[in-house]
């Protein structure tokens, strides 16, 4: 069997997986999606296969890639069935990613598939981009997004996810140009990362730098050169944290610290792609800081759920203003990029994330305090209740207000809530939320 | 460890070669049907690629990547080959746009040629006079890409 025969063999065993795929519960409407597209793809490739010469060994390899590349798709869209992630917390996710990764290439464009799975271990929050470059075969864009197999219930923590967005948008040439211009330009316009050669001597030589940022110099001088690459990357991971906040939120906030201090209790490591967290933290403290959620508490009047606020708010924004050498913005600098990111946002058609107002935030806490999943349904025991909308992510801001009563108790939650059930209940939550979004816009499309 | 390891190479010139040919082929004899709108789509990104001069793999390592160690090499990448920027098609398309639409610039290029691939896709034949020469002017820059692509492969 030669390789062309090979390939052709393989594309009917990718054919064959994907009807085998099909046996398990995907969400509503999104087996057929990936399905048709996947028949497209084999198609064209065997379209192109079939009068290839075999002696075309550049044109073999490249389909050997592709059909390999396809399979390795096929099997994660299979882990990505119903039952393997919170598919209501997904379905959210999308509606925020979706405007974001429409390419604009044709009238009648396919929107991206955008799926979840869980793999492997802590480390393992990531989004697999489907990269068109030198690939002969897409159609509709792929999106995977990973989440550890341990968390798979743990919606509080996958608001980080609004960081993988971002990733996700830079992939779309026009976006990127957009975001480098409006959003990465006035970050680095000034400051210590402001060049290559600035960077590394802030990174490797700067006096202030923090006791444990010394000790690791020491240990690995080689890392603290910083060439083109790698600041790029550092940069597309400040602008990618500034997505997750101005998308999520509060939310987004508590995930990033929790999931990174978890892996590094100092917060001072760094890598090719991104800085260290203390620098990470302190754009988003400022962040915070132009939103004015610093001065949410002064805003509530309910005295307890003003206290839930603050503490939230020195848990996850800080106290006090970053250390000189982490600091590396200024306050323009960061208040221009996230201006900069919300109309980008909101001119692509995703909803910046919103303060909710105190009578919603003081009705989810209230619930969640009572083991009751969060969400707008009405429970005043009226014969005709109105259950109303609620933004996902207020669910999950009130999840972890109430999250940080766990740690210290005050005795307003009842008790034996664990962390985990904390999370389950959000789940619920939003899969009330969701019902009762799909209720409520079913009845206005009747009345309309 | 794996049956076989290999360098990464840049695919680029093989690769944008065979939907160059294709293109030709399709504004020939057009046809309808799912090979049609994935060239197209191919195409088109190639085009939008060019004009906002994109042209560096995206990674997206995961959040918690300055942690990883001892999962790297189970990771599964979707075609990422690094950083490494696709230097085969670059010069492809300039030459391409130099020798077909050398007055366009790259924006006004990328439009000219999305609007022909969009009746293409539309299997719409040009209804005037001018549609039929833009036709023929698309059909000149993919045999031209192709014939820059296949150079630079010997």
């Amino acid at each position: 069997m030669n390789s062309k025969e090979f390939l052709l063999q393989e594309c009917e065993n990718v054919r064959a997986t994907l009807r085998d795929v099909l046996r398990h519960d995907y969400s509503a409407g999104s087996s057929a999606e990936f399905y048709n597209e996947f028949c497209e793809r084999l198609a064209f490739l065997e379209y192109l296969l079939k009068p290839t010469d075999s002696d075309d060994v550049s044109a073999l390899a490249t389909f050997a890639g592709e059909l390999s590349l396809l399979s390795t798709i096929v099997h994660h869209m299979e882990r990505s069935h119903a039952g393997e992630f919170p598919w209501p917390f997904t379905e959210y996710l999308q509606s925020l990613a979706t405007p974001l990764c429409k390419e604009n290439l044709a009238q009648n464009e396919g929107e991206p598939i955008i799926r979840v799975y869980a793999e492997g271990g802590l480390d393992s929050y990531q989004i697999n981009l489907e990269n068109d470059l030198s690939q002969l075969n897409i159609g509709r864009r792929i999106f995977t997004i990973v989440f550890p197999r341990t968390l798979r219930h743990h919606v509080l923590l996958h608001a980080i996810f609004g960081h993988e967005i971002g990733h996700a948008a830079w992939t779309i040439p026009k976006h990127k140009a957009d975001l480098m211009d409006k959003v990465l330009k006035p970050l680095r316009a000034a400051g210590p990362l402001n060049s290559t050669s600035q960077a590394t001597a802030w990174l490797g030589n700067d006096p202030g730098a923090p006791g444990p940022i010394v000790d690791l110099r020491n240990q690995d001088p080689d890392s603290t050169q910083i060439d083109g690459n790698k600041l790029n990357s550092w940069f597309q991971e400040f602008m990618c944290d500034l997505f997750g906040l101005v998308t999520f939120g509060g939310s987004f906030l508590a995930a990033h610290q929790t999931l990174l201090l978890a892996l590094d209790p100092t917060g001072h490591r760094w890598g090719p792609y991104h800085p260290p967290y203390i620098c990470r933290k302190a754009v988003l403290w400022r962040a915070c800081k132009h939103l004015k959620w610093d001065e949410l508490p002064a805003s509530l009047h309910e005295p307890g759920l003003r206290a839930d606020v603050v503490a939230f708010m020195n848990s996850y924004s800080g106290t006090t203003a970053p250390g000189r050498w982490e600091d590396v913005f200024t306050q323009d600098q960061v208040a221009a990029a996230v201006e900069a990111l919300r109309t980008f946002l909101s001119a692509a058609g995703t909803s910046c994330f919103n303060m909710p107002d105190e009578s919603t935030l003081s009705s989810l806490v209230g619930m969640l305090t009572n083991h009751i999943p969060p969400c707008g349904s009405d429970l005043s025991g009226a014969a005709s209740p109105v259950n109303r909308g609620v933004d996902f992510r207020h669910i999950l801001f009130a999840g972890w207000l109430v999250a940080e009563k766990l740690t210290t108790p005050s005795g307003s939650v009842k008790q034996g809530l664990t962390f985990d059930q904390l999370n389950r209940l959000c789940e619920l939550g939003l899969r009330q939320q969701r019902a009762i979004d799909l209720y409520n816009s079913t009845k206005k499309g009747q009345t309309s | 460890m794996t049956l076989l390891s290999m360098y990464k190479r840049d695919d680029s010139r093989t690769v944008y070669r065979i939907l160059a040919e294709e293109a030709v082929k399709h504004i020939d004899q057009p046809k309808a049907g799912a090979e049609s709108k994935i060239l197209f789509t191919s195409l088109t990104r190639l085009l939008e690629r060019y004009r906002y001069d994109a042209f560096t793999y995206d990674v997206a390592p995961g959040i918690l990547e300055v942690f990883k160690t001892r999962n790297d090499a189970q990771r599964t990448e979707y075609g990422d080959a690094g950083r490494k920027v696709s230097l085969d098609v670059i010069p492809a398309l300039e030459t391409a746009h130099a020798r077909i639409y050398q007055a366009l610039s790259k924006e006004d290029l990328l439009q000219t040629l999305k609007t022909v691939l969009a009746q293409l896709a539309a299997s719409a034949p040009p209804d005037d006079a001018r549609a039929t020469e833009e036709l023929v002017k698309a059909r000149s820059f993919f045999v031209a890409l192709c014939e820059a692509l296949k150079e630079r492969h010997t």
